[in-house]
């Protein structure tokens, strides 16, 4: 496992980040994957407004939007690269 | 190609595939373009056909003699959610001779895991199909396609139907290909087991029965798949699943792992590695600019997204009935033009066109002559609901093809997943305000649990028949524009919350039953957004039509027909016009029991009762009977003369709002349930909730007031 340095949750708008680590069950982690998103991807946040905590992330993967629900977010653990 | 497979229960049913020489299915991601690319295959011979023991209607065209089949969206074959295992069944039941493997052009890579399971799986039977390959090649995504067919040793297709790109190639493809080679993953620690599984002489001889390779089959009963166990053991291969779940335990404890997660780790690792080899991917560019700034905005979206869907309602219904633009007309002070717009729209074209044809039929009586106005009234009905489905899908369908309708979902998504629903489900909402008809069928957009759950809420939200009966009563019986804009509001919002709190009480019973999530997270790709194309509209609009008059015909003629003969006689024979002497009248005064609590009883008891039952028909009836009964035209004075105070007026709009949806409604709710338990369950809360709300609410404000 990879250094872990937040949850995707807590990461700041326009971060790059790499997934470490998901703790979700076994359907979800097939669906993240289904956006791209898996233990090792690298991710862009592109807006993560923890105002609103009703809204999910929207993050670019592979150079496609896709959206999180925040919910899931908790349990995605990331490296921040920059 | 023979179909014929020893073991009944997974055979195909015979009239599905009747001079089918073969079966295609046609699988993908969802919105990876599997239906565009179905509809441009298989033109106009669509349609949706039960297959056995699948619980889905599957879309199914023909090409020829080849049949094709439209399989729902699904991101693998490990299936992880209910709707996931829904496919998974399906697919392995129909057995596909050759099997469609759609790769989204614009995101190829999301493909790839559910192409490799695919290769796995289906041994040799495998195309592969590259949709939007011109939009793809625009946002500077490369695929070598030569490459990639050489390594998976698969034939594809690179299409892109808008401009009629590669599907000669793919129908070539579909009617010749009998695929290439399969594809073997190495899963390492796993490894010998699975092979030992895959090597039975019962797992080989259950692959073969289910057209998969055993590898496929060990590797899955490994991973835990309950679809497949599930139909092993159907097929009497009970042993076999036992001893996969001993070598499972066994996995765990010796290792401490658990083996689904080794599994999929080695497809995603077959995918990623095919990603990197065949996939090139140019710098990537801002693509969607301003519209997901606000779209996707916490604040700005939700209204957004509820303007969008407002200014489409508003056209949609505008054209075809004039609301509610005549209303707003009414209000702003331009009585002329309100009045002009509800003669010459859509819906009074049609009305006057049958009112026209039936002056042709020549004034008689008797069971023929109810009969023949009973069908003309039927198809009258039917037909006003035509230009009205028409619109209301063209709509929806350039929502969705551009991309906005996905932004759309996101925005109102943390809102409507408190009542168990997606934010997709917003659009059937906002329709449902219009017509529950359309309201229905719009859920197709929608996953198979959220699809109950929305289905079951629609009939709540008040319609724009509902709205006039409403409108008549508020203004009759309440003095005051504030107190009628006040009894016109609370009734919406009484529904919305009846609405609302049914979706999450269905969501309530599916997660006990079933273990589906109440409150569904959200995650998906925002698709690439484009101007609509007219041809996709088009494809959209003909199908839900063709559905919409094969599925809704006859029972609304047999439901017209039956209130005209109800009508039209009593214990006396044929009554004519003289309605309070007809069975009608008898069923009205039985019904208007209801209304006993509230103080009305006397002669115009069964006038409402009548009314309610016309009602069901359509809504609007609900007027025209009253005024029927009480000798009135106008309806504001047929309204007038049934002497109501303000209490029990509104107790009576609160049951009637909420009460069985019109016949229209409950056809469709059966066409696309297909359980009359279901619908019968439904009316019955109906009415429950609606005599429950009506005598609290009377109750209340009579203490109150």
């Amino acid at each position: 496992m990879g250094r872990v340095d937040a949850r995707l949750v807590d990461v700041e708008n326009n971060s790059k980040v790499r997934v470490v680590k998901i703790n979700l069950p076994r359907g979800w982690v097939e669906r993240l994957a289904s956006i791209g998103v898996r233990e090792g991807s690298v991710i862009m946040v592109e807006s993560n407004d923890r105002r609103f905590p009703w809204s999910p992330i929207v993050v670019v993967v592979e150079g496609v939007k896709a959206v999180i629900d925040r919910r899931m977010a908790k349990d995605i653990l990331v490296e921040v690269l920059d | 190609m023979s179909h014929c497979h020893s073991d009944v229960t997974i055979s195909r049913r015979e009239e599905e595939t009747r001079d089918c020489r073969r079966i295609v299915g046609l699988i993908g991601i969802p919105n990876s373009g599997k239906s565009t690319l179905f509809n441009a295959l298989t033109g106009g011979s669509v349609r949706v056909a039960n297959w056995p023991g699948v619980t889905v209607d599957l879309t199914t065209g023909r090409i020829d003699d080849i049949c094709i089949v439209d399989f729902p969206g699904i991101y693998g074959l490990t299936p992880g959610s209910i709707e996931e295992r829904v496919a998974e069944e399906s697919l392995l039941r129909v057995k596909p001779d050759l099997i469609a493997v759609i790769i989204d052009g614009t995101a190829p890579e999301r493909s790839l895991y559910l192409l490799v399971q695919a290769l796995e799986a289906f041994n040799g039977r495998v195309i592969i199909v590259v949709s939007k390959a011109a939009i793809s090649h625009g946002l500077g995504i490369h695929i070598d396609y030569e490459g990639l067919s050489r390594e998976l040793g698969v034939s594809i297709a690179a299409t892109s139907v808008l401009e009629g790109v590669g599907v000669d190639r793919l129908k070539r493809l579909i009617k010749e290909e009998s695929g290439g080679q399969g594809l073997t993953i190495d899963y390492g620690l796993l490894e010998d087991r699975i092979n030992e599984l895959a090597t039975r002489h019962d797992a080989v001889e259950a692959a073969r029965k289910l057209n998969v390779t055993s590898r496929w089959l060990a590797a899955q009963l490994v991973y835990e798949d309950q679809v497949l166990e599930k139909l092993l053991e159907e097929m009497g291969y009970t042993s076999l699943v036992d001893v996969a779940r001993d070598v499972r335990s066994s996995i765990e404890r010796e290792l401490g792992l658990d083996p689904s997660l080794l599994i999929s780790s080695s497809r995603l690792h077959v995918a990623e590695e095919l990603a990197k080899r065949f996939i090139v991917r140019r710098e990537p560019r801002r693509v969607y600019g301003l519209i997901d700034d606000v779209m996707l905005h916490p604040l700005l979206g939700p209204l957004a997204g509820l303007g969008i869907l407002f200014i489409a309602f508003l056209a949609a219904f505008t054209i075809n009935t004039g609301f509610p633009l005549n209303m707003i007309l009414y209000f702003a002070g331009f009585e002329t033009a309100a009045i002009w717009l509800e003669e010459h729209n859509l819906a009074g074209v049609i009305e006057a066109l049958f009112s026209y044809i039936k002056l042709f039929i020549p004034a008689g009586e008797g069971l023929v002559y109810s009969m023949v106005e009973g069908v003309i009234d039927g198809v009258g009905l039917v037909a006003s609901f035509i230009p009205l489905i028409a619109i209301v899908t063209a709509f929806l369908a350039i929502l969705e093809d551009s991309g906005i309708l996905t932004r759309i979902a996101v925005s109102m998504h943390p809102f409507l997943s408190k009542f168990g629903l997606t934010g997709k489900s917003v659009y059937p909402l906002m329709v449902a305000f219009g017509c529950n008809v359309p309201a229905v069928f719009s859920t197709r957009i929608l996953l198979p649990h959220e699809r109950a759950r929305a289905i079951a809420s629609i009939p709540f939200m008040i319609c724009s028949a509902r709205l006039v009966v409403l409108t008549a009563f508020t203004y009759t019986f309440f003095q005051g524009i504030l107190l009628q804009a006040l009894a016109a509001t609370s009734l919406y919002m009484i529904s919305i919350i009846a609405s609302l709190a049914t979706a999450r009480l269905v969501a309530y019973i599916q997660h006990v039953k079933e273990g589906v999530e109440e409150e569904p997270p959200l995650v998906m790709d925002l698709p690439y957004m484009h101007k609509p194309s007219s041809r996709v509209v088009w494809w959209r609009v003909r199908g839900s039509l063709i559905h919409f008059i094969k599925k809704m015909f006859g029972p609304i003629l047999v439901a017209a027909v039956i209130i005209g003969i109800l009508l039209s006689y009593g214990p006396e024979g044929y009554v004519g016009g003289d309605i309070d002497a007809s069975y009608g009248a008898i069923l009205g005064s039985w019904v208007g029991r209801i209304l006993e609590p509230l103080g009305i009883s006397g002669s115009y008891e069964w006038v409402l009762g009548l009314s309610l039952i016309t009602g069901s028909l359509v809504k609007e009836v609900i007027l025209e009977t009253i005024g029927i009964a009480v000798g009135e035209v106008h309806p504001v004075k047929a309204v007038e003369a049934l002497t109501l105070t303000p209490l029990q007026a509104y107790a009576f709009l609160v049951f009637t709002m909420l009460y069985i949806p019109c016949i229209g409604t409950m056809t469709a709710i059966y066409s696309e349930s297909r359980s009359l338990k279901l619908l019968a369950l439904l009316i019955l809360y109906m009415v429950g909730v609606a005599a429950l709300a009506m005598y609290l609410i009377y109750g209340l404000l009579t203490l109150v007031v």
